[in-house]
């Protein structure tokens, strides 16, 4: 069983030099944990610090506190040459449309540069590539195209063999269909969903559509302002919101449903600075919200969340563990 | 620019149709090259002085460097079709001799340019941080002084000669190609797919081989084809001031200078070789300009 | 009277590469003040439908048969100043990606006076989008991202338009700001009383904001009907498809999968013959390649384009009425054509 632990995590970015030098914080404190075989998801919009998740997830961005361990292995403390041996068990799938295939490599160029990268031979490699794209879907005749000669569907496609052709345990999946057209994400969505029976690939998913995470994930982390504001089950977190955010999200999806008219008016303001960072837009602030930043209350089975109003209904997480009992299954 | 791309300045037009208005790939910046007059004209040109470099020796009809005295200052004639210069030599033979010393020289001067600017730039831009830093404050040193003026002090260093005249202008011009080839390598490393080919494993030289290096080949092939003309141009003028090849060797910047002190008496004579250098620089701008709409029909490069 | 009736509307962009019918024989009405929902994939020519009223079709696109009136006035082969006014007046535009369609070197005050005229109170035209006046001296770039669509929905409407075209109005933008911004544009519509064009491949926001509903496939219409009949029985096999595909909120691998359609979008440039539906369809028959279906109108102005509406009955897999809505996707139709996310 592969396990994936961030621990604490938080990264910071600095800008500027000499003058008007500043620094975002874009993740903060957060521990998760993906094992191989399952889904967690992650939920929030942009700026909430999930593709920086993304990044230190797959050790291409280094934490600034806190640590990433895969199995116990801290890739940071390997050298270079030994952290590029932990990503062969370690893959990531962009988003369609941020150009994550080189417009000047053909499709089998692409899905076998993985493959040259980690020494196989040629002669196996015609083979493997050709099972890889085969097991996303894609015909053989598509191994000589550029990526301008497909459709955005079969793109995404050959993104995802590229990241499995390793045979890795995880795979970290950043909006797998947010710029796919409706019938071909739930294409994409239904293979996601096999490839995992077939395979038992764990998977990091990441999006901003509600309804993806819940579609496919496990477990669930919505963030707000690099802070994971609420985690657990996904289908209880998503069904049975407890933190305001996370109610927020929910009412703001929109299913089909012609009787119903718009959502309710969200509130939309930047995050607070100070305490906890959704005070500014939450109907049921108290003046303590905007003081403390709130810590981890459990919520009932496996579930927590950073908002005083679970205060009295739950315990006080512990926030350091190495097992967070929100994660842990 | 075809008529097809113009339209997708309208947003939301190009995303459902670009692709079917923009051809990519070799074929489609063939055709739309093919399609662009002026640069059909500069590809005309560059392959007149390419030949006239490459067999001008043979095509000449005069020794270039020995004339018949009695023979000078004469105009056009069915003998002499440029004329003759000073000394009696037949301008057209010295402008066929000439065209070699300048394209070559020229086309040395753009390949250690090109070689020099793109190890800067690649390394600063992949690299980023102090390496970055450092590459980038030695080219603002260098930027810092007018090419020619920087020229013509390490000449004044180095010594007169054309070969040393070469290593001036290499020196001298390097550093603003350096900074737009890191400023593309800086939107290449930004882009997903290079993150996506760190997860497949693969090396930092290993990923500049294989993704920085073609996504930058195209601003590489335009900005040296605009180069080759600017360093003709460079080294007529160092030529005319005396500093690049000696005399009697034929070179077109020389003929310039030699035609000078004649230019009331005998204006044509300082014309044929600067025409030469006006139509040649002209080839190769139109040229850099029509590769550089046609490999790049987005606009988005250079 | 219609306030704008689109009739026959055929867009052809002769490229390189052939032909290409963005617009294939397009007919609808828009009454005053209805909000009429324009739906389909990538390539379904939705965009282009609304350009092509816009007189905007970019070259080399052209109107080449149909004709389209705004309040009784033909605008197939108006001059273009005509158009202009009608834009600038009478017409106003919402454009998918605000971040683009903003120019990034002018404020949005200045923006605003280009659209309105130079004495317009900026501050009260921010305000009618819930926009506070003193964004106006900013640039785009220093707004977020909701911030700039509902800017560029005050822009559109600066000069009290009847019509308001939105163009994926929310694509750009985030969950919850985007809820925001169709607050903005469904508020702005009562009160201003013009209509509105949406166009989205979202069915979700479409069901949501819209009284009828367009649906467009590869340049064509397949169906057009009010959208509360529409999502309880769609009739065309694509507009059902669609709305299995669409993911509800609750729905889990683990109980019920989602419905993708078979097969590949088709691009424009190779539509099938036939119905252009054919190759993807759960239902094709022999005649679907090869006889472009005619379109079957019904009294109260619905219709769709498919033989088998011909057939007496029964249709496939309507869904039943009484269903609850969240349930609706799950599980998923039987018909194990569809539910197959392989290629052909």
């Amino acid at each position: 069983m592969t396990r994936l632990l961030l621990d604490n995590v938080g990264k910071t970015f600095r800008a500027g030099f000499l003058f008007g030098r500043h620094k975002t914080e874009a993740v903060r404190d957060v521990t998760l944990e993906v094992r191989s075989g399952e889904t967690v998801g992650i939920l929030g919009e942009s700026g909430s610090g999930k593709s920086t998740l993304v990044r230190l997830a797959a050790f291409l961005l280094r934490p600034t506190t806190g640590s990433v361990t895969l199995d116990g292995v801290d890739p940071w403390r390997l050298a270079a040459s030994a952290r590029r041996q932990l990503r062969r068990r370690l893959q990531v799938v962009f988003q369609e449309g941020s150009d994550g295939l080189d417009p000047r490599q053909s499709v089998a160029e692409a899905v076998g540069e993985p493959l040259v990268n980690f020494g196989t031979p040629a002669k196996e490699r015609a083979a493997l590539v050709a099972d890889a794209l085969q097991e996303v879907g894609l015909t053989p005749e598509l191994a000589g195209r550029y990526p301008f000669q497909l459709s955005g569907g079969q793109r995404q496609r050959v993104g995802v063999a590229r990241a499995l052709v390793l045979q890795p345990e995880l795979v970290m999946l950043d909006e797998p269909v947010s710029a796919l057209d409706v019938s071909v994400a739930a294409q994409v969505l239904n293979l996601l969903a096999d490839l995992q029976e077939r395979r038992g690939v764990g998977y990091l998913l990441i999006t901003h559509e509600l309804p993806v995470v819940r579609y496919l994930a496990d477990r669930v982390a919505v963030m707000f302002a690099g802070r994971v504001v609420e985690a657990g089950p996904a289908g209880e977190v998503l069904t049975r919101p407890a933190h305001p955010y996370t109610a927020a999200m929910r009412a703001a999806a929109l299913t089909v449903d012609p009787g119903a008219g718009l959502p309710a008016l969200p509130a939309v303001a930047p995050p607070a600075a100070h305490g906890c960072p959704y005070a500014s837009r939450c109907p049921a602030v108290m003046p303590r919200c905007r003081v403390e930043t709130p810590p981890p209350f459990e919520v009932g089975s496996g579930r927590t969340t950073r908002c005083f109003l679970f205060e009295s209904a739950g315990v006080r997480a512990e926030p350091t563990s190495h097992t967070p009992a929100a994660l842990a299954t | 620019m075809s008529a097809a791309v113009a339209g997708l300045g309208t947003p939301g037009a190009a995303g459902e149709l670009t692709p079917y208005l923009i051809e990519t790939g070799a074929q489609g910046a063939l055709r739309r090259f093919a399609r662009n007059r002026l640069a059909v004209l500069g590809a005309v040109i560059v392959a007149c002085v390419v030949f006239a470099a490459l067999c001008g020796p043979w095509l000449a009809p005069y020794d270039p460097i020995n004339g018949d005295i009695l023979e000078r200052h004469q105009g056009f004639s069915r003998a002499h079709p440029l004329g003759t210069d000073f000394l009696g030599r037949d301008q057209l033979s010295r402008l066929l001799h000439g065209a070699r010393a300048s394209f070559f020289a020229a086309l040395a001067v753009t390949v250690a340019v090109i070689t020099i600017a793109t190890v800067v730039g690649v390394t600063a831009g992949y690299c980023g941080g102090a390496v970055d830093a450092a590459l980038m404050r030695m080219v603002d040193m260098i930027l810092a002084f007018p090419s020619l003026i920087l020229s013509l002090a390490l000449i004044g260093f180095l010594g007169p000669g054309l070969d040393k005249a070469l290593v001036a202008m290499t020196l001298a011009s390097w550093a603003g190609f350096a900074r737009i080839i890191r400023g593309q390598v800086l939107a290449v490393r930004g882009r997903s797919f290079i993150e996506v080919a760190e997860c497949a494993g693969g090396t930092p030289l290993g990923i500049i081989l294989r993704h920085v290096l073609p996504n930058v080949s195209s601003t590489i092939v335009v900005l040296a084809t605009l180069d080759i003309g600017g360093n003709i141009l460079a080294l007529a003028g160092l030529s005319f001031l005396g500093l690049g090849l000696r005399p009697p060797a034929p070179e077109w910047g020389r003929m310039l200078f030699d035609a000078k002190p004649y230019l009331d008496r005998q204006p044509l004579e300082m014309f044929v070789p600067g025409l030469a250098i006006a139509i040649t620089v002209l080839g190769f701008n139109l040229l850099g300009d029509g590769l550089r709409d046609a490999l790049d029909p987005s606009g988005e490069a250079v | 009277m219609a306030l704008l009736e689109v009739r026959h509307l055929t867009t052809v962009f002769r490229t390189p590469f052939g032909a290409v019918r963005a617009c294939d024989d397009v007919s609808f009405d828009v009454a005053p003040g209805e909000v009429l929902g324009i739906v389909g994939e990538s390539g379904s020519g939705k965009t282009l439908t609304a350009l092509s009223v816009l007189g905007l079709v970019p070259p080399p696109g052209r109107i080449e048969a149909g004709s389209i009136r705004f309040a009784g006035e033909e605008l197939v082969g108006t001059p273009e100043a005509r158009l202009r006014r009608l834009r600038g007046r009478d017409i106003g535009m919402v454009f998918q990606d605000a971040g683009r369609a903003l120019d990034p070197v002018h404020t949005i005050a200045s923006q605003l006076r280009e659209a309105a005229g130079k004495r317009a109170d900026v501050a009260a035209l921010l305000g009618r989008v819930g926009l506070d006046g003193r964004l106006a001296s900013r640039y785009p770039h220093e707004l977020s991202g909701g911030q700039r669509q509902r800017a560029m929905i005050a822009i559109a409407i600066a000069r009290t338009p009847r019509l308001v075209i939105a163009d994926e109005p929310t694509t750009a933008v985030d969950s919850i700001s985007q809820v925001q911004v169709l607050h903005e544009l469904a508020r702005i519509q009562r009160e201003l009383g013009c209509a509105l064009i949406v166009i989205s491949h979202n069915l979700g926001l479409i069901s949501r904001l819209a009284d009828r509903v367009l649906v467009m496939y590869l340049g064509r219409v397949m169906e057009q009907n009010a959208v509360r009949p529409f999502v309880a029985g769609p009739r065309h096999p694509y507009a059902r498809a669609l709305l299995a595909a669409t993911p509800a909120l609750d729905l889990d691998r683990r109980t019920g999968r989602l419905a993708g359609i078979r097969g590949l979008p088709a691009r424009m440039i190779e539509v099938p013959p036939g119905c252009p539906f054919h190759p993807r369809c759960p239902d094709a028959e022999a005649r679907c390649s090869v006889e472009v279906p005619a379109w079957r109108a019904h009294a109260d102005g619905s219709g769709a384009a498919c033989h088998l509406l011909d057939a007496p009955a029964p249709l496939p897999s309507p869904v039943t009425p009484g269903q609850a809505q969240g349930e609706r996707f799950a599980p998923a139709p039987p018909a194990a054509e569809i539910a197959d996310g392989t290629l052909p």
